[in-house]
């Protein structure tokens, strides 16, 4: 009982990975671009949210339809703004440049709200549970999941039919090519862009409700993501989301074997994947 | 040639004029040449991710600069002081470049490191091979002596004040003595220094625990945030810990907290280290921080005056609450303290201009602050000074969301318990 629990709180955990893996699948998997400031992202649209929230009053789901277009627009501009400039088929300058941004949003973060650790109060909910017998699951990591899935299919739809996601998937395979067939590839990115960090936005939310956020915050799980997306394969959504349960899982599992190890047994599992199947589990290359 | 001897004529002209102006335009004590100036080098963590210990610093030194504007008075000679203060961002490496700095190129007579051990040690260590007087706070005597290899040797040049493992571990033993219980405690210690400290076989937590009759049940550390504590909860409710302590830091404390909730396990008490030293910490636990109970090594509570202003420290945190619109935290006292400490080490030294002089002086410091008795003999070490640390329960408060409750001052009787610890109500 004790590992069928462990199973479960895994693929919990897992949605809170695949939170923050979707948008990296999108911008790593799919366009090739480095974004060291993921993290610091997700950090930011938190804070704005608790500000809002202690002004407004806004409950969690206001916050999520604010927050989610806001992330778009600063996605969009941000490709705009910087990556379309630095973008190219050496992945360093886009490496540097957001690398830069990281460690300026994070001096930005702090002079605007300081050190302090903060949080969103879910109220009853961050707190309430469903038992099934001795097994105990949280609504909110549930919900958290419920989202995840439904962000990955509803991502992956896209990708696969709409002209969108066509211009999206040519531009990344071959830039010249798809300027040439009159896709303006500049414009797909920022859209692009735009997803990802929106989709932040809803993983800000749950972030700071589950835990405390402050400015330094952002670069702690970036490293997730970016395993996530490699297990499961550049390119594919529906991998990044694999990858983002196989993670979780394997985390808890090492966690119950000794708190130690959790940690550990995720980076292992990553470099077998890595090792047996570099292109990812579910690549379709 | 003309031109040539035209130009110089016209620049050394200018530069004359230049230097007339700067003397002019110089403050009156600037320009008064017999006052020479001590300089203090100052290192605090202001930004980064131990930017709330810090948060405190810069107010203090204000405050300092202000006190310190016509000068200092030692021996009927007035000295300017200058204080050279530098933000570490949290990175021992760059608090060691800094101090380096200060001591080498900028000469200062004195190191004052803030807190925290990636700041006070990297200082105190350049401090110690240079031979400049180093005065410092803010972390376990032990994290900042053993480190350096201090376990059974004393240093010249450096000098700590701050509480010890021995006595938190001891506070927390009669915060949980002092309520009727299981005696079951569940164990929660971070993979890392100071867990490894805390959680040792032979001088850490468990053996103090079990000496005094308590059941510990202590999983092995865990890794700093880490996303999931279900396995740790799981084995805490198993063995039906009434108890939960050790050391934990914000952001896994929620985690944990909320995890716990969410598996409906509900200790009911709950006493941790760090995570819950900051009001705002607490708040980000909302109705759940509401009974937690921690260490508390400086409250507006503390009975002493200042040596520098006659302040209580009432005073001192409603002068702090009024400027800066934010409620007192536990740092604001040592951010003071250490200032009473260096101005009273130059004020009785032979020389205050020489670091030697300056040394001595503070090896026989003997003197009341707001955080404490600051006196470097009778100690576990010949270069530290124990400082009071009392326990304490978050509850609702009247002005802020929460307001500190001191629940246990055996140890350290300086001031009365206000209460007993309650159970905790898990939001309810």
């Amino acid at each position: 009982m004790q590992w069928v629990d462990a199973v479960v709180q895994g693929v919990l955990l897992g949605g809170l990975y695949a939170q923050y893996a979707i948008g990296m699948a999108l911008m790593f998997g799919v366009m090739r671009i480095v974004n060291i400031a993921h993290g610091d992202f997700i950090i930011l649209l938190g804070l704005i949210g608790i500000s809002i929230a202690t002004a407004w009053g806004l409950g969690s789901a206001g916050l999520i339809l604010l927050l989610v277009p806001l992330g778009a627009l600063i996605g969009w501009l941000l490709q705009h703004s910087v990556l379309n400039k630095v973008i190219g088929t050496d992945p360093i300058p886009s490496l540097i440049a957001t690398f830069g941004l990281s460690i300026a949003l994070q001096n930005f973060m702090l002079q605007i709200w300081s050190a302090d650790t903060r949080s969103l109060s879910g109220g009853t909910l961050s707190v309430a549970s469903v038992s099934l017998g001795p097994i105990h699951a949280g609504v909110l990591p549930v919900i958290v999941l419920a989202c995840a899935v439904l962000l990955t299919g509803g991502l992956d739809l896209v990708l696969r039919y709409t002209a969108f996601g066509r211009g999206l998937r040519a531009s990344a395979a071959d830039h010249n090519a798809a300027t040439l067939s009159g896709v303006n590839t500049k414009e797909v990115y920022a859209l692009a862009t735009a997803i990802a960090v929106g989709i932040l936005g809803m993983a800000a939310v749950f972030q700071a409700m589950r835990t405390t956020i402050a400015p330094p915050d952002g670069g702690a799980q970036l490293i997730y993501a970016f395993e996530a997306v490699i297990i499961g394969g550049m390119g594919s959504i529906w991998g990044a989301f694999t990858g983002s349960m196989i993670l979780g899982v394997a985390q808890v599992v090492g966690f119950r074997i000794d708190p130690g190890w959790g940690i550990l047994l995720g980076h292992i599992v990553f470099l077998i994947v890595l090792a047996a199947r570099p292109q990812g589990l579910m690549s379709r290359g | 040639m003309k031109i040539l001897s035209k130009n110089l004529t016209r620049r050394t002209a200018l530069t004359a004029l230049g230097a007339g102006v700067a003397t002019l335009a110089a403050p009156p004590f600037l320009r008064a040449q017999s006052a020479k100036t001590i300089k203090i080098g100052y290192v605090a963590p202001i930004t980064g991710e131990l930017s709330q210990f810090g948060e405190t610093d810069r107010y203090a030194l204000e405050r300092i600069r202000a006190l310190l504007a016509k000068g200092l008075q030692i021996g009927g000679k007035t000295y300017n002081v200058e204080i050279l203060d530098r933000d570490a961002q949290s990175n021992p490496n760059r608090a060691a470049e800094l101090a380096g700095d200060l001591i080498q190129n900028k000469e200062v007579h004195i190191m004052v490191p803030a807190s925290t051990t990636n700041v006070v040690n990297p200082v105190a260590e350049q401090s110690e091979l240079f031979g400049v007087p180093c005065i410092s706070s803010g972390a376990p005597w032990q994290a900042n002596i053993l480190p350096r290899g201090g376990a059974d040797k004393a240093f010249a040049w450096t000098y700590h004040f701050f509480w010890g493992l021995e006595d938190i571990i001891a506070t927390f033993v009669n915060i949980w003595r002092s309520v009727e219980s299981n005696r079951k405690i569940g164990l929660l210690l971070p993979r890392n220094l100071d867990g490894e400290v805390w959680g040792n076989k032979e001088y850490g937590l468990p053996p103090a625990l079990r000496a005094a009759g308590f059941e510990v049940i202590a999983p092995s550390l865990y890794q700093p945030r880490t996303n999931d504590f279900s396995a740790q909860i799981a084995e805490f409710r198993d063995k039906r810990c009434d108890i939960v302590g050790g050391l934990v830091y914000p952001a896994d404390l929620r985690t944990f907290v909320v995890q716990c909730a969410q598996q409906n396990y509900k200790p009911p008490i709950m006493t941790i280290a760090a995570g819950l030293l900051f009001a705002s910490n607490v708040e980000a636990l909302g109705n759940l921080g509401i009974g937690m109970s921690t260490e508390a090594w400086w409250t507006p509570a503390f009975p002493f005056p200042s040596s520098l202003t006659g302040e209580t420290s009432a005073k001192i945190a409603a002068d702090w609450e009024a400027k800066t619109g934010k409620q007192w935290t536990q740092p604001l006292g040592y951010s003071h303290a250490n200032w009473e400490v260096a101005i009273d080490t130059l004020k009785r030294s032979a020389d205050p201009l020489n670091r030697e002089a300056i040394r001595d002086s503070l090896k026989k410091i003997d003197l009341q602050t707001v955080v404490g008795k600051i006196k470097f003999s009778g100690s576990p070490h010949a270069n530290v000074c124990k400082t009071p640390i009392v326990g304490g329960q978050w509850i609702r408060g009247a002005k802020y969301p929460f307001d500190l409750k001191i629940i246990e001052s055996s140890l350290w009787p300086i001031l009365k318990a206000e209460g007993k610890l309650e159970p905790l109500k898990w939001g309810a």
